[in-house]
């Protein structure tokens, strides 16, 4: 079950407060990536508020024109440095150079950052989703690894994604604790530190990973152990109101998108965690659209056609995007709906199929608690600072989150 | 690929180099730099991140040499200087092309052997099963079927420790894993073993067929006989009798033997899957002496009969079998005033006239006792209780009725008389009946109650109380007795999983993990599966953990790390016995031993796994099957065919890995591997059915070798049309091992149908006319062209989708012209030669290592190319190679560092 919000934050006694019980409902944040851009000329935004005029792919996003930002002309310089594709992939939440040659390293992504902040105060630090399966090759002298993966736990380690609605699921809400495990977990722990001793860096560096990962899995079953009294905002739900998915992964791409989505309605509602990263699909994505009629090409092909069908497709993405920001803003949470305390950020890897990186697309929907006012287009094409990595730190910093600097950027974005 | 590492050994090597040439690099290479580079890739510009104006003396060379891959590249690609720059002079081209090739060379020989950084690997995802599967027997476990998909890294393999993450999400997963294994343990009296199945029924099962099966290879089933259960009569064919037609005919085969030996006997029997014991004793009680009423007239017909005579002397012997034994129900059998055998002889008092006329003439029936015991001895009605699981009751109180004695006596020797004895050692311990009787007897006494008895003390079923809750008691005490063996079972599963002895402190650990998890009350079994999971969660099971030296230089692996190398290499599994032992010994670590050990490997059907994780994988066909990338409405049948498509590759290279062939082969085979369904799907007639088969003179058929594999010409089209471009691209990259530059931003956009009257190849040349993709274009597309007579799902074809002929015809930047895919064999096998090999040894050894080739492995490839031509291109010697190499066997130190800040 849901462990309500508050209770992971200690009430025993065995450690300090570290913050006071917040009356109001926390800020959550979601990235959403689709690969391989979007129809040349029909992903644009004018205008403000209630007469805000949108191109064609983004015309799903209509009924929320109030609640978004439009943010053209921002880049990642880093990915304009490597090959195609996945180079410009998984770098797209860091900002950080990516090594090539079939070696992996990348950078923290500002998800994962958030969820190393908050991740504590939550069952589970971060929901990482996807629907479409990791492609295992190296392509163009870059590991396909970083077209699937745009989340990232350490620069080594990119964070597998789950694409089965029903693991996703058990993720959040499955009570992993069964008598035995928890001595399990020590033993194991011992082993990891046992073997970390007299080994190089780069191993310590990965075997820290194991570590790491068996650590938060205990933490997450003695928090779940833990009961306190319930002080301040509380989620409007506590345990999901949707039975648990099928076991395996539906036949049909949009049932998959919008189970994943409620999933995130889900975690986020009950707030079982924070930040959520869903890739809707790989770039040099493979899907196809049975169910739009378009199955004659894959995804990345399609996006080479810039044709009327890559606009459907197109179009079928955002709609996944405004499925989940309606869900979210049918949800109350006081005053504000959870939209209004959410950020919803989507994007690609390239403006269109013809790997145009220059300025990347992207819409945030949803007010950050208050925080961001929507309705606006902002153009930052001109202009010399124009790093994507600011934008990440105004989101970041609408959740209190000031690290200085992040990736190749100083500064936030002031209008945001 | 960041190689800074090297400076380090070149500071180790020795500076000698930089002095040497430091003259010519400053008077030849820097003017040229300065001339056409500096400008963009100045300190101050970067251009590209890369700044040449540091490089002053060949020791800043040495130092960076990644740099100058990097540039080796640029100017082997024309890629620099920019086309609208100033070029270079030819001559100045040239010396800094060589200049940098001889540089990268000499690094590359004092660096040579280089272990190279090999981050700790995890298993992934096709090893963690293959393991699973092997250290357990069962092969239907699946246990990473919703794990995330690996990535890929180094030489674009799934085994490469960068791309092997952990996260908690995937460590649940591998908890839940080790679970879900440990709930296929099946406990026994004196060890562990696993089964397909996870409950006690399933394990029962298991065990009864086992015991059933045991019975099976030296019974057969019997006549069905009248069973009368409370008035319901039916037929029950549970006795397993001799095989009496198998036993004659082969002693008719004796019979006709001048003289034969004991040796003559049993090489019969175990030809013929006879029992050699009761053979010899039925021979001996024919061939013999004996005066008996009954077998005298048998043995008579015997000695004249011939095969046809066989039936006819098994109803004279069945005959008197039915006369002379008789059976009782189950359920009665050693109850009070019961039998206390199912078969008993029966005493005829009266033979029937039918028996009476097969006496020898002159006998005196009434004093035939001896003969009677003579014949039972050597023809009991039944040899055992096939059935074991009595019906013959509407209430049983029996579970398993066990009776072969006649079977232990007749046919058994010691050895099997002892596995007989375990197998229902195994049944009763597993099913646990000595407790379940507990029960049925308590229910079944209520029922005998029912029937009126007013006093229970009178209830017949009294006396059988007692004995079976003593046998209970002593089951749980068998019970408890043999916890400690599962214990031990457990922790020697540790050392096979962990892949190496165990320390006597982690023996002690395990053990004590044990004790804890009872005083946590958890029950003796959940304790050992609980335990079984925690060991297949170690980093020890996860992770291919390898001790480095202390210092910075390589040291060698040790033994054992070095059969996990090999093992994961060629099996991608634990080290079997025989590697282990190798290991233990430490022969191993001789290179002549290990070399020798790898090419026996190769023989083994194991070597499957290569065949999908390096062959498959290599070509980007790995799981061809659980893609979905086809269009239904153009091609409706394609799923069907998608498994046969994906097993071809595996078939060719496991046939490749396993006769020992040569590399030439993987494209001039004139073989290829079919089932029905693939045969028919190429268009090939006259093979039928699911068995995969070789078929010679594939060429002819437009197959042979990996180029006719449809799954990478299907692999390598879009979904509903061909793509010369991909598959162009494919051959060039993936075959050939060339870097191609990186695709100018904004591409043409290619319309998704070709528009009238342009076949698909037109459409593909149109778009590659554009001078800025012409430059790639040019060497991608004529190789795709050549293919262009397979469609998208990879079917020979005449006319392309629009229905315009095809036309395959291909000319390359080097000038060579060709048709088809015989011609682009042709060519690749003549003018691509040592491009191919070159890069099929790259890929191997990549995947060897689990890490990126590097300048400093540029040296072994050079030897394997070399002895290669010597020993008509056999796959065993680039593999003996690979293992013998330093890479392989050695390890770099724990304080090796680098300088490269992007390579820490």
């Amino acid at each position: 079950m849901a462990l309500p919000w508050m209770e992971s934050l200690t009430v025993w006694g065995d450690q300090p407060k570290s913050r006071e019980p917040s009356s109001e409902a926390p800020i959550r944040m979601a990235v959403l990536f689709a690969g391989n851009g979007f129809h040349s000329r029909e992903w644009w935004a004018k205008g403000e508020g209630k007469s805000m005029e949108l191109g064609k792919v983004l015309s799903p996003l209509m009924p929320f024109r109030e609640k978004m930002l439009f943010v053209q002309g921002l880049t990642n310089a880093e990915a304009q440095k490597g090959n195609i594709h996945s180079s410009q992939t998984g770098n797209l939440l860091s900002g950080a150079p990516l090594a090539s040659g079939g070696e992996i390293r990348s950078g923290t992504s500002f998800d994962q950052l958030i969820a190393q902040k908050y991740g504590s105060e939550t069952k589970v630090p971060s929901l990482v989703l996807g629907c479409e399966k990791s492609n295992p090759s190296v392509h163009k002298n870059y590991s396909m690894l970083y077209s699937s993966h745009i989340s990232w736990t350490s620069p080594t380690t990119p964070t597998p994604l789950e694409i089965y609605p029903a693991l996703a699921f058990d993720r959040l809400f499955k009570d992993t604790v069964s008598r035995g495990d928890q001595s399990v977990l020590d033993a194991v722990l011992a082993d990891a530190k046992d073997v970390r001793r007299g080994v190089s860096a780069r191993d310590k560096q990965k075997l820290d990973e194991y570590l790491n990962s068996v650590r938060e899995v205990e933490q997450r079953i003695e928090n779940a152990g833990k009961r306190g009294e319930f002080q301040g905002w509380r989620p409007t739900l506590d345990k999901p109101n949707i039975p648990r998915p099928a076991d395996g992964i539906p036949q049909d791409v949009g049932e998959h998108m919008k189970l994943m989505c409620d999933i995130l309605v889900l975690a986020f509602q009950t707030d079982t965690t924070r930040v959520s990263t869903l890739k809707l699909n790989n770039d040099h994505s493979s899907m196809r659209f049975a169910n739009l009629g378009i199955d004659y090409m894959i995804h990345h092909l399609l996006s080479h056609s810039d044709n009327d069908d890559w606009l459907k497709v197109n179009q079928f993405f955002l709609e996944q995007y405004a499925y989940l920001a309606g869900r979210l803003d049918s949800i109350q949470e006081g005053e504000r709906t959870l939209l209004d305390n959410s950020m919803l950020m989507f994007c690609s890897s390239m403006l269109n199929g013809q790997h145009d990186a220059s300025q990347l697309p992207v819409v945030v929907l949803g007010g950050g608690g208050g925080k961001i006012k929507g309705g606006r287009v902002l153009n930052y094409r001109d202009q010399p600072e124009r790093q994507m990595c600011r934008l990440y730190l105004s989101l970041m910093e609408k959740m209190d989150i000031r690290p200085g600097t992040f990736g190749d950027a100083t500064t936030p974005l002031h209008e945001i | 690929m960041n190689l800074l590492h090297i400076s380090l050994l070149l500071n180790l090597c020795g500076l000698g180099l930089a002095h040497a040439s430091d003259q010519a690099f400053q008077s030849t290479i820097l003017p040229i730099l300065e001339d056409y580079c500096i400008d963009c890739h100045s300190a101050k510009r970067q251009k590209g991140d890369l700044d040449l104006e540091r490089f002053q003396t060949m020791q800043d060379v040495y130092a960076d040499v990644a740099v100058w891959q990097h540039v080796d590249e640029q100017l082997e690609l024309e890629e620099m200087p920019p086309r609208d720059k100033s070029q270079p002079l030819p001559e100045d081209r040239e010396a800094l092309v060589r200049w940098v090739q001889e540089t990268l060379q000499e690094v590359a020989r004092e660096s040579a052997g280089d272990p190279g950084p090999v981050v700790v690997r995890r298993l992934s995802n096709a090893e963690y099963t293959y393991t699973i599967r092997d250290l357990t027997g069962v092969e239907s476990l699946d246990p990473t079927r919703e794990f995330p998909v690996d990535g890929a890294a180094g030489e674009g393999f799934t085994n490469a420790g960068a791309a092997l993450v952990m996260s908690p999400a995937l460590f649940t997963k591998y908890l839940d894993a080790g679970k879900e294994v440990a709930s296929h343990a099946v406990l026994l009296p004196h060890s562990i073993e696993f089964s397909e199945k996870v409950t006690r029924r399933d394990w029962t099962e298991e065990k009864l067929a086992a015991l059933r099966d045991f019975y099976g290879k030296f019974t057969v089933i019997g006549k069905p006989t009248e069973v009368n259960v409370q008035e319901v009569h039916f037929k029950s064919a549970d006795a397993g009798v001799i095989p009496l037609d198998r036993y004659l005919l082969a002693t008719l085969d004796l019979r006709n033997r001048e003289d034969f030996d004991s040796k003559t006997l049993q090489h019969l029997a175990s030809s013929r899957g006879l029992s050699s014991k009761y053979l010899n004793l039925l021979w001996e009680k024919l061939d013999g002496t004996r005066r008996s009423a009954i077998l005298d007239p048998i043995r008579e017909k015997w000695r004249s009969a011939t095969p046809d005579d066989v039936p006819a002397l098994i109803s004279s012997i069945e005959l008197w079998q039915s006369a002379l034994w008789k059976f009782s129900t189950i359920e009665r059998v050693g109850r009070p005033g019961g039998p206390s055998t199912w078969q008993r002889p029966s005493n005829p008092e009266q033979l029937d006239q039918n028996l009476l006329d097969r006496l020898t003439p002159g006998s005196d029936p009434k004093d035939l006792t001896d003969d009677f015991d003579d014949f039972r001895s050597i023809f009991p009605a039944a040899l055992c209780y096939q059935k074991i699981v009595p019906i013959d009751s509407v209430v049983t109180l029996l579970l398993y009725f066990r009776e072969d004695t006649e079977l232990r006596r007749l046919m058994l020797d010691d050895a099997e008389s002892a596995e007989l004895d375990r197998l229902w050692e195994d049944l009763h311990f597993v099913s646990e009946d000595a407790i379940t009787q507990v029960d049925v007897f308590e229910q079944l006494w209520q029922f005998a109650t029912q029937g009126g008895e007013e006093n229970p003390e009178k209830n017949p079923l009294n006396p059988l109380r007692e004995p079976i809750l003593k046998r209970a008691t002593e089951f749980r005490a068998e019970l408890i007795a043999s916890e400690p063996a599962h214990l031990d079972t457990t922790v020697e599963f540790a050392a096979k999983a962990w892949r190496r002895p165990l320390s006597s402190v982690e023996d002690q650990q395990l053990r004590d993990l044990y004790q804890n998890l009872r005083k946590e009350e958890l029950p003796h079994d959940a304790a050992i599966r609980l335990l079984i999971a925690r060991i297949l969660v170690a980093p020890n099971f996860l992770y291919k953990l390898e001790e480095a030296g202390p210092k910075a230089e390589p040291v060698p692996v040790s033994s054992t790390e070095l059969a996990t190398r090999l093992s994961y290499f060629l099996w991608s599994t634990t080290p079997d016995v025989d590697l282990k032992s190798l290991a233990v010994s430490g022969q191993l670590l001789d290179p002549a031993v290990l070399a020798s050990q790898a090419k026996q490997m190769l023989r083994s059907p194991n070597i499957r796994r290569l065949a999908i994780e390096f062959g498959s994988q290599w070509l980007h066909v790995r799981d061809f099957d659980q893609l979905d990338e086809k269009s239904e409405t153009h091609f409706p049948d394609f799923a069907e065919v998608k498994a046969s498509l994906d097993e071809e590759p595996v078939r060719f290279f496991t046939d490749f890995f396993q006769n020992d062939r040569s590399i030439l082969d993987l494209l001039d085979a004139d073989h290829a591997f079919v089932n029905g369904t693939l045969a028919n799907y190429y268009g090939l007639s006259g093979i039928e059915g699911n068995e995969w088969r070789r078929i010679e003179n594939a060429k002819s058929m437009g197959r042979g070798g990996v180029l006719g594999f449809g799954a990478t010409l299907a692999m390598q089209s879009g979904a509903s049309r061909t793509s010369p471009i991909l598959r162009g691209n494919w051959i060039c990259e993936t075959l050939l091992g060339e870097r191609l530059p990186r695709p100018p931003k904004g591409v043409p956009v290619l319309p998704e149908e070709p528009p009238d009257g342009l076949t698909e190849r037109e459409l593909t040349a149109k778009h590659s006319s554009d001078p800025s993709c012409a430059r790639c274009h040019t060497r991608i597309d004529p190789f795709g062209f050549s293919l262009e007579h397979y469609d998208a799902i990879g079917r020979f074809r005449l006319k392309d989708a629009a229905g315009l002929p095809i036309n395959a015809s291909a000319k390359t930047p080097d000038g060579a012209e060709f048709v088809g895919i015989d011609g682009l064999r042709n060519y690749l096998l003549t003018q691509r030669r040592d491009d191919f090999i070159r890069q099929f040894c790259r890929k191997l050894l990549g995947y060897a290592l689990g890490r990126g080739v590097l300048l400093s492995d540029e040296p072994l490839l050079d030897e394997i190319q070399d002895q290669l031509e010597k020993n008509d291109h056999r796959i065993s010697t680039v593999i003996g190679m690979i293992v013998r190499s330093r890479q392989f066997r050695e390890i770099r130190g724990r304080n090796f560092s680098t300088t490269d800040p992007h390579n820490p």
